[in-house]
């Protein structure tokens, strides 16, 4: 069956991506480059219900300049199965808004439509019915009535032996009707071979094993994009040429799609320009009220004019409302990332970095050349984040506003799971396999991690497994509510791109992620949550009520040297961004003594910075070990504030300008390409510019190939100086907090929790050690939130809340809090179960907690009186039935200790250590505190409760752990072989013993691992908890 | 009166006969974990409550058996049959213990030792272990036999003291009671007497005041007898010694008759009798009717048994017939008309008479149906079944399959791509194509074909998509 002539031209009107979640088993890049492979003249992409894969299909298809018109397929109430396609940006709009129509009317995930929802036609889309054997007469007529001259009916050919009575189905009906008949593949996937994954995700999505599906699996995997010649075999020649037809109609692009600002951003009588202006003449009044430095003022032209060179005034506005309903209300917030390189953003109030003191690159935030919106991210309190949410969603409504989605896709623990579940193996088996991969096991299952599973990777079924699971990593699941992008326009948004719910009642979200909106160049608006901001605020609340002194972030006293020395000794446990081992590592060898200092701080302990080799070259020359110096005058004046070392991006990009010759545009693009080099290459065009612009303005060639080095070892980790800058001020904030008031600081940590880098646990063992007095868990006197109390000597104690009460709830706390009387102290439990409304398992949580010991005496006696409760009725007085209370033995100190961990995470007894030394001593481990005298490259055994462990990407494999016990703590560096020989022990061990190599240099001390023992037994039922990090 | 409580730790496992003493490790499964493993099993490093995945890891050759609650209920019947031998009160404790009331039978015994070595050497010799302990109250001995504690409680007086050792894990209570008491820190059962009774019994509820009350011999503990189930056995003697089958069939009749009567008064019904036909110097020829469902029906039973009586050849004379049915099923009384004389048969029961006379003649696996199973792939989309059992579904929506299936596909030969099978073939209906079953290694990739023979015959084929696109031939069309 040769075909002799050239095979017809074709193109592919239905076809599903897997953005269709748990059915189309190809990407959309994958669909596009297989559609240009065959020669289709266009390729539609029709996921169900949904645009949430066009964008990347879009994108995939510019680069090959195949035709890509944008579709969507329904299945209908009664059965209907149908495909629009949109061939303007009008119909566009209409598709758009029914696909927001049909989800909002069901549950996340899902959609609902029945034909009244389609009675207007879904004006200038085309409608193809996709028609069986057993399609009636009736919905032919009905799609004929609904979309004069532009409908169609089309059927696919699955070979399933009832093709021919499909066809002629199809055309007979259309006949009847007076419609065409068009061919199309209702293609599920690129290519055949990928019917076992298509299989596998019918499995996934019906939740049983590949075994039990029987028919419900497709009976072969034809429905993949068919060649040219089999679809010429296939269907008539008219049914082909028809898909021409039709897609010669459709013109649509989503690069028409642009961007509509919201109008009730400028009052009556100004343009956007002109307000803008407005707002920054009056913020630069305000912050500099002696007069606005001349700098500073040609800064705001500049930045002005490009604004409004590029039509961006509206987006500012739009922060600039945010922020200032923020500000109205006390929440605190703080523009982030390299918006606070703008001075108009200072102005505004939106960002924190003062300009009159720092030097900003403005073309960092937004440069002519490229042509892609400006991004600014704002920090919020993150418990107050919420109400600035709904402020946007009031104020725009919810059809104009929507936050941009997340794509969650398989990552190896998910996909081992749901592949090994659907090709029938043993559930315990996957879950040990998938509880062992780390994060940083990457794509590629090790044949050890099988074996300690319990599998043999030569099985057969564990090679398809394998080969399954490699696939399926990357392929999206569902979609998820971003942090906090908002997409905000001036007509309905649903008319730009389909909105849906997302879990959170109250939220919608739109069908394209962040990457999708930078793509098209749409605008959003970042509110994220910053949970330090809330810290902060809570402490200086509690310093004004309990001190009678008002703070502000502005108004914290600058430069205190008590503040500086504090960081100098690396005391910063709960301080912003410097909290984290490595970070404690670098204080003492950074020695910061003034803000900018902090600024480097923060920028210099990151991947980009070490493998740049900034760091050791940066710290020698601070401590006078290295001659700083400069080629010339304006190289000096960008890196003099850095000793001559590129720490920040600016910085770079700073060198190109001055000494390569550079445009601030063409340098912010070298920036990009230096963030993005690894992931597409493409620096050596910067190379030879950078090398060639140095050589000829006379540096030399070592110093110009020092630069491109040091360039490509920032890739992508280097920070922004203006966002290090913005941060700066939360550290030293933060830092100044816990050195003058830190009963009020860690108080604040505790009621903004979860946050920051150590646990409940650590943060209260930390605030004794520096003398705060905490006391427990009380019914009689603490409230939800931690408190302070006043004691003598004007030095408060902590007083630990409700909060911390496993399985206590807010609700029952508030309750509580209002039961509380000082005229009428609780008499005891029933009292206070019956006042304040409490159920057993609220009771019996607070008895756990010891939070009844002022009532019922011990544990077990809180018990006793807790189990004792009836539930009456509160106008029934209880009888007090006088019954003879019995006498339990209290719980000994270990058992005190478990229940504290248990219920609260922590405990103010003694540390579980000092209860196991005698036990420790014997096998030859001393505490922390007796390291801190052994000499260096001495032999030492240490043991504790693992509580931080940390593998950094760039360390090459080196795990940190940190191990606490009744006297301090012990940082372990765990070389690579060792990590991976002891693997287990190293993940999975709550108290870990190490024979180790003690170094101790320049007041960095740490213990090499030499070997592991695993002693968590000795722990019983303590339940301790680790912070694993990156 | 004085209780005896045999507790048979190792009962799941001696529930499968000669699992405990294999010599290849094997272990008894609940939950994807070892519950209990046999010696060999132990020496491996099995240990119980490891996850079953590890155990086979371990030992490649493990036997894995799943525990049934079903077979050990069974087996502790079995064994309370065994134990009348000593006293004829006998309760059952499930799910593993046994309660004996053995006052009574001291004197019979000769003493308390000779009966506990008396009850040893029987364990020994049936193969069971079991740990006994005795005591004044039936849960005071079960609670120190869970917790091996075999010293003989006499009196009332020691009772106390030898329970308030007893842990609290002991009484099996479910979690949230085991978690309440281990709230108050309390931690044996004397702990739990120490607490004043009413306080004790508002907060963990009566019931374990109770147990405790009863343990203590404070509160009545009366236990049930334990009653054999019933069966039946009956023998008619002839007049004289024959060879003839007829001469049989009076007796049988009146045997089976008596059975009836019996089943219909308990309104139960039969699946198996056995008949022996007794000679005088020979063992009892044996012959055994099964049924598709219980019955009680003498003519259907009878006619079953005269099928069985014609195959059997009689070479000895024949003085005596015995009858037993061992198993009754409890079955309803059909419904029956007044004027009915029991006579009517619904289609039903013609079928499954039908199906009872062909698997009694030809033998149980002779007789078979055939099921549908969903599948694609055409040699696995069938399969035999019991017959009698439900209709199977609506078949589902396929193109024609052929009638006949052949065990295996028979390749053909093909000429210029064309197959062949008693002449060239001509192919209609086609392709369907089947690609299925990559998941357990038997994947198929087919296309099929209807092809039509020169001689007219229509046969169901199919070419390999894959390899060297062989031509097959796989069913055929009626």
């Amino acid at each position: 069956m040769q075909q002799t002539r050239p095979a017809p031209r074709y193109a592919e009107l239905h076809c599903l991506s897997n953005f269709t979640f748990l059915r189309g088993a190809s990407h959309p890049d994958e669909l596009v480059a297989q559609a240009e492979k065959l020669g289709y003249t266009a390729l539609a992409l029709t996921d169900e219900c949904s645009l949430a894969g066009v964008v990347r299909a879009h994108a995939a298809a510019r680069k090959r300049r195949l035709q890509l018109i944008v579709g969507s397929e329904f299945h209908l109430d009664d059965g209907l199965h149908l495909v629009l396609l949109a061939p303007d940006r009008a119909a566009y709009g209409r598709l758009s808004a029914l696909i927001s129509l049909g989800r909002s009317q069901a549950d996340k995930g899902h959609y609902r439509l029945a034909r009244s929802h389609l009675q207007d036609g879904v004006p200038g889309c085309l409608a193809l019915l996709v028609t069986t054997p057993r399609t009636n007469a009736e919905a032919a007529a009905w799609v004929a009535r609904t979309f004069p001259d532009r409908a169609w009916l089309t059927t696919s050919l699955q070979r399933d032996g009832f093709d021919t009575q499909r066809l002629t189905r199809c055309q007979m009906l259309a006949a009847e009707h007076g419609l065409r008949a068009v061919a199309s593949g209702g293609a599920l996937m690129h290519a055949r071979g990928r019917r076992a994954l298509q299989d596998t995700l019918t499995a996934i999505r019906c939740r049983q094993p590949l075994a039990a599906l029987g028919r419900a699996l497709a009976p072969n995997g034809e429905r993949h994009l068919q060649p040219r010649e089999q679809r010429a075999r296939d269907f008539p020649r008219a049914m082909l040429a028809e898909t021409l037809h039709i897609a010669r109609r459709c013109r649509f692009s989503l690069d028409e799609l642009h961007y509509e600002y919201p109008e009730e951003l400028v009052p009556a009588g100004y343009t956007a320009a002109g307000w803008l202006r407005h707002q920054v003449e009056t913020g630069a009044a305000r912050c500099w009220p002696d007069g606005v430095p001349e700098r500073i003022r040609q800064s705001i032209q500049h930045e002005l004019a490009l604004i409004t060179e590029l039509a961006y005034e509206p987006y500012f506005l739009t922060v600039h409302d945010v922020v200032t309903f923020a500000r109205s209300r006390g929440i605190l917030c703080q523009g982030r990332g390299s918006a606070a390189n703008s001075t108009v953003c200072y102005c505004l109030g939106i960002t924190a970095v003062d300009p009159s003191r720092s030097s900003l690159l403005f073309e960092r935030f937004i440069s002519r050349e490229r042509n892609e919106p400006p991004d600014i991210d704002v920090d919020f309190e993150h418990h107050r984040r919420e109400e600035v949410i709904q402020y946007i969603y009031r104020k725009y409504g919810r059809h104009r506003a929507a936050i941009a989605a997340t794509v969650i896709c398989y990552r190896p623990r998910s996909a081992l799971r749901d592949a090994g579940r659907a090709l029938g193996l043993d559930t315990d088996q996957v879950e040990r396999l998938a509880g062992s991969m780390q994060w940083w096991d990457g794509r590629q299952i090790h044949p050890e991690r099988l074996r300690e599973a319990g599998f043999d990777p030569d099985n057969a079924v564990i090679r398809r497994l394998l080969t399954l699971v490699e696939r399926l990593i990357g392929f999206p699941r569902h979609l998820s509510q971003h942090v906090g992008g908002f997409v905000i326009s001036r007509g309905p948004l649903s008319e730009l791109v389909p909105t849906e719910n997302a879990a959170m009642a109250g939220r919608s979200i739109i069908q394209w992620d962040k990457d999708d909106l930078e793509t098209l160049g749409l605008l959003k608006v970042d509110c994220l949550a910053l949970g330090m901001l809330s810290a902060i605020r809570r402490s200086f609340e509690l310093i004004e009520r309990h001190h009678g002194r008002p703070l502000t972030l502005a108004s914290v006293p600058a430069e205190d040297p008590a503040v500086y020395a504090m960081l100098c000794e690396a005391d910063t446990v709960g301080v912003f961004q410097v909290e984290s081992r490595a970070q404690m590592a670098m204080l003492p060898r950074l020695r910061p003594r003034r803000f900018y200092d902090l600024v480097i701080e923060i920028s210099i302990v990151r991947p980009g910075p070490i493998q740049g080799d900034m760091v050791h070259p940066y710290l020698r020359r601070r401590a006078g070990e290295e001659p700083v110096d400069y080629p010339s005058d304006e190289v000096r004046s960008v890196l003099e504030r850095t000793l001559g070392v590129p720490i920040f991006q600016e910085q770079v990009m700073q060198l190109a300008v001055v000494a390569a010759g550079f445009s601030p545009g063409e340098a912010d693009q070298l920036r990009r390409a230096m963030a993005a080099w690894k992931k597409r290459g493409g620096l050596d065009p910067f190379r030879k510019r950078l090398l060639d612009g140095m050589a000829e303005r006379g540096y030399a060639p070592q110093f110009a190939e020092r630069v491109f080095e040091q360039i490509c070892g920032f890739g992508e980790y280097g920070f922004p100086e203006s966002h290090a800058a913005s941060f700066a001020l939360l550290v030293y904030v933060s830092a100044w907090l816990k050195r003058h008031y830190p009963a009020a600081f860690t108080c604040a940590l505790l009621n903004s929790q979860p946050m920051g880098f150590y646990s409940p646990a650590q943060l209260v063992r930390d605030a004794r050690t520096h003398g705060v007095a905490v006391e427990g868990v009380d019914v009689r006197y603490s409230d939800w939130d931690c408190t302070l109390e006043e004691a003598i000597h004007n030095t408060p104690t902590l007083r630990l809340g409700l909060r911390l009460v496993h399985g206590f709830g807010e609700a029952a706390g508030q309750r509580l809090m209002r039961a509380r009387d000082s005229e009428r102290p609780f008499r005891d439990s029933a009292d206070l179960a019956r006042r304040a409304e409490l159920d057993r398992g609220a009771m019996r949580a607070l008895a756990d907690a010891g939070a009844l010991a002022g009532l019922s005496g011990h544990r077990h006696q809180a018990w006793w009186s807790v189990l004792g409760i009836e539930a009456t009725t509160p106008l029934l007085e209880p009888a007090t039935v006088q019954e003879p209370a019995p006498a339990l033995p209290a719980p000994s100190e270990g058992q005190d200790l478990v229940s504290d961990y248990r219920s609260l995470g922590l405990t103010l007894g003694r540390h579980p250590l000092a209860l196991l030394r005698p036990r420790l001593q014997q096998l030859g481990y001393r505490p922390a505190s007796h390291l801190a005298t052994t000499g260096h490259r001495r032999i030492a055994r240490a043991a504790g409760l693992v509580t931080n462990r940390q593998r950094p990407g760039a360390a090459g494999g080196v795990v940190f752990l940190t191990l606490e016990d009744e006297s301090g703590t012990v940082n372990v560096i765990v070389w690579k072989d060792l990590a991976e020989r002891q693997r287990h022990l190293v993940i999975g061990a709550r108290l870990l013993a190490v024979v180790g190599i003690w170094e101790r240099r320049d007041r960095v001390r740490h213990l090499v691992a030499g070997r592991f023992e695993d002693h968590s037994h000795l722990l019983g039922e303590l339940p301790t908890r680790s912070r694993d990090f990156h | 009166m004085l209780w005896l409580c045999l507790h048979f730790v190792r009962l799941p496992i001696e529930s499968l006969s000669g699992a405990e003493t294999a010599e290849h490790p094997l272990v008894i499964s609940h939950a994807n974990a070892v519950m209990q493993a046999n010696a060999p099993a132990i020496q491996a490093g099995i240990r119980p409550g490891m996850a079953i995945a590890a155990a086979r890891a371990i030992s490649d050759g493990l036997r894995e058996c799943d525990y049934c609650g079903d077979r050990e209920a069974r087996m502790l019947e079995q064994l309370a049959t065994w134990a009348v031998q000593f006293t004829s009160r006998v309760s059952l404790q499930p799910p593993r213990a046994l309660l004996l009331e053995i006052g009574a039978s001291l004197a019979y015994f000769d003493g308390l030792e000779s009966l506990r070595q008396g009850l040893r050497n029987s364990l020994a010799n049936i193969g069971h272990q079991a740990t006994a302990a005795i005591a004044p109250t039936p849960t005071a001995a079960w609670l120190l036999a869970r917790q091996d504690d075999t010293a003989p409680v006499i009196t009332r007086a020691e009772l106390g003291e030898r329970l308030a050792r007893i842990p609290v894990a002991a009484l099996d209570l479910e979690p949230a009671r085991q978690n309440a008491i281990h709230g108050l820190g309390c931690t044996t059962l004397g702990d739990l007497r120490a607490i004043p009774a009413d306080g004790l019994a508002k907060r963990l509820g009566r019931h374990l005041l109770a147990t405790l009350q009863r343990a203590h011999g404070e509160r009545a503990d009366p236990r049930v007898d334990w009653q054999p189930p019933p069966r039946f056995q009956a023998r008619i003697e002839l007049p004289a010694e024959t060879t003839h089958s007829d001469r049989l069939r009076p007796g049988f009749e009146h045997l089976l008759g008596v059975l009836c009567g019996q089943l219909r008064y308990r309104e139960a019904g039969v699946t198996r009798i056995l008949c022996e036909l007794h000679h005088p110097s020979h063992s009892p020829t044996r012959l055994r009717v099964g049924m598709s469902r219980p019955g009680r029906d003498p003519h259907h039973l009878g006619m079953l048994l005269d099928q069985q009586l014609e195959q059997c050849r009689l070479t000895t004379g024949v003085i005596a017939l015995t009858l037993k049915a061992d198993t009754f099923h409890a079955l309803a009384p059909a419904p029956r008309d007044l004027l009915d004389d029991g006579q009517q048969a619904t289609p039903d029961d013609a079928w499954h008479q039908l199906i009872d006379n062909l698997s009694n003649r030809l033998g149980p696996d002779r007789v078979r149906a055939l099921a549908v199973d969903d599948e694609h792939r055409p040699e696995r989309a069938w399969r035999f079944t019991d017959p009698g059992r439900n209709r199977a579904n609506d078949p589902p929506a396929l193109p024609p399959r052929p009638a006949w299936l052949l065990g295996q596909p028979v390749r053909l030969i093909s000429r210029g791509g064309q197959p062949h099978h008693h002449g060239p073939l001509i192919l209609e209906h086609g392709p369907e194509r089947i690609e299925s079953g990559w998941w357990d290694g038997q994947d198929v990739s087919r296309d099929y074909y209807q092809a039509i023979t020169p001689a007219g015959e229509r046969l169901w084929v199919f070419r390999e998509r894959r390899g060297e696109r062989r031509w097959y031939l796989h069913g055929l069309f009626a």
